[in-house]
């Protein structure tokens, strides 16, 4: 009876670490950015495919990732300039205390800044990664639409040409005595009637222009374009580093200096150095 | 396992309706058109009965034309058959092709399948 009570605890000890553990994991998990979006997005107008790229980003762990960082860094400024601010009313220790805490607060900032570029670096490699692999299946669709095209092609230019002598014909149907008008020939008269009319009003929709609908931009234009918006963003990522390694160094100098004050002024009150006599100093003694 | 036989019938019976419902706009032109020539070449009718049924094919074909170019189905067909077809406008659109021409279905047809009267007058008897 012992030995089972004892199974059952160990069983439940391990469900509970287990579970702890998936939820480690889950948590892990959650910081990264997987995009949800399918090729759908493609059916978009190009002028929204950015859009909904940067609404599925913002769903992502990676992004409250980004904004929890965003709130320590800001948190971190204003922390900075309040002893910066009030630097000037201290005197001696504390003086040194509040410089050495104004170096901390900047080191710890450098180090959020440096976490945040490479949040920043993980979001743009995603985004690109995910336009690249849009980019690949709209070729691939383009490749397939291209045999069709060549169908397409030929039934719009015998749409063209029927088109041009339809009335004609209708009306050497109806001069026959014989032959009424078809059911079909009437409906598909309205309705044509009723999808020019319906083409118009899209034509002058004031969402049309906005939508640049008509502007001459394909998707893969839209696709390259914002391919190569992320590879400018990922170029000024390098730069943010270059930046933070500058102000590192700058952090690392008023280290050196604080390190130097704080030396100096121990040296100040530790020496109270013993001053040996020199022969020089009696001199006079001898020559009066 | 009469149950699952059951069910098995069902889905295949509504899976044929389902196929069946897509209409081949094409096929139904070509059928229609073969009817049109067919009654065009029957030597068992008078010129009067002849005139009628390539009438009535003629209203039935304008339709069946207009349903053609508007069958967007057709657009992703790989078909060479689909191809070959709106290749050939002149034959395959009698009706619209023949007054486009000004000319009946009838001189349309057999002109364009080179039995036209001057290129009969230039043909030689040969054994």
């Amino acid at each position: 009876m012992l030995r089972f009570r004892t199974i059952i605890m160990a069983t439940v000890a391990l469900v509970f670490v287990s579970q702890i553990q998936t939820a480690v994991a889950f948590a892990e998990i959650d910081q990264q950015w997987r995009p949800q979006l399918s090729e759908k997005i493609l059916l978009l107008p190009p002028k929204h495919m950015n859009d909904a790229i940067e609404q599925d980003f913002s769903k992502s762990g990676l992004a409250q990732n980004m904004t929890s960082v965003e709130t320590q860094l800001s948190d971190q400024v204003s922390a900075i300039d309040q002893l910066k601010q009030n630097l000037s009313r201290y005197t001696g220790q504390e003086q040194i205390e509040a410089r050495h805490q104004i170096i901390v607060g900047k080191k710890t900032y450098i180090e959020l800044l440096g976490q945040q570029i490479d949040l920043k670096r993980e979001r743009l490699h995603t985004k690109l990664g995910l336009l690249k692999r849009l980019d690949r299946n709209l070729s691939r669709d383009t490749a397939q639409q291209k045999t069709a095209s060549d169908v397409a092609q030929l039934q719009a230019d015998a749409k063209s040409r029927i088109e041009g002598i339809s009335s004609k014909l209708r009306e050497q149907i109806a001069l026959e005595t014989l032959t009424k008008e078809t059911n079909f020939s009437k409906a598909f008269d309205k309705n044509m009637a009723a999808i020019s009319a319906l083409k118009d009003a899209i034509a002058n929709h004031r969402m049309q222009s906005r939508l640049g609908l008509d502007s001459g931009a394909t998707k893969a234009d839209m696709l390259r374009q914002l391919m190569l918006d992320t590879e400018a963003d990922l170029a000024l990522i390098e730069i943010e580093t270059e930046l933070l390694g500058h102000m590192a160094h700058l952090l690392s100098l008023d280290a050196m200096a604080l390190a130097e004050d704080v030396a100096a002024q121990s040296f100040t009150v530790a020496t109270k150095a013993q001053i040996y006599s020199s022969p020089s100093d009696a001199v006079l003694l001898f020559t009066q | 396992m009469k149950k699952i036989t059951l069910a098995c019938l069902a889905f295949t019976i509504v899976g044929g309706m389902a196929v069946s419902a897509v209409a081949d706009s094409l096929k139904n032109l070509e059928r229609e058109r073969a009817l049109a020539i067919a009654a065009l070449l029957d030597s068992t009718i008078d010129i009067e009965a002849r005139w009628n049924k390539l009438n009535l094919s003629k209203a039935r074909l304008a339709d069946l034309e207009v349903m053609v170019i508007n069958d967007k189905s057709l657009k992703n067909s790989y078909s060479p058959r689909v191809k070959h077809a709106l290749s050939n406008y002149e034959l395959t659109f009698l009706a619209h092709a023949s007054v486009e021409d000004s000319k009946s279905i009838a001189a349309h047809w057999f002109e364009h399948i080179g039995l036209s009267t001057d290129q009969l007058m230039a043909s030689r008897l040969a054994k």
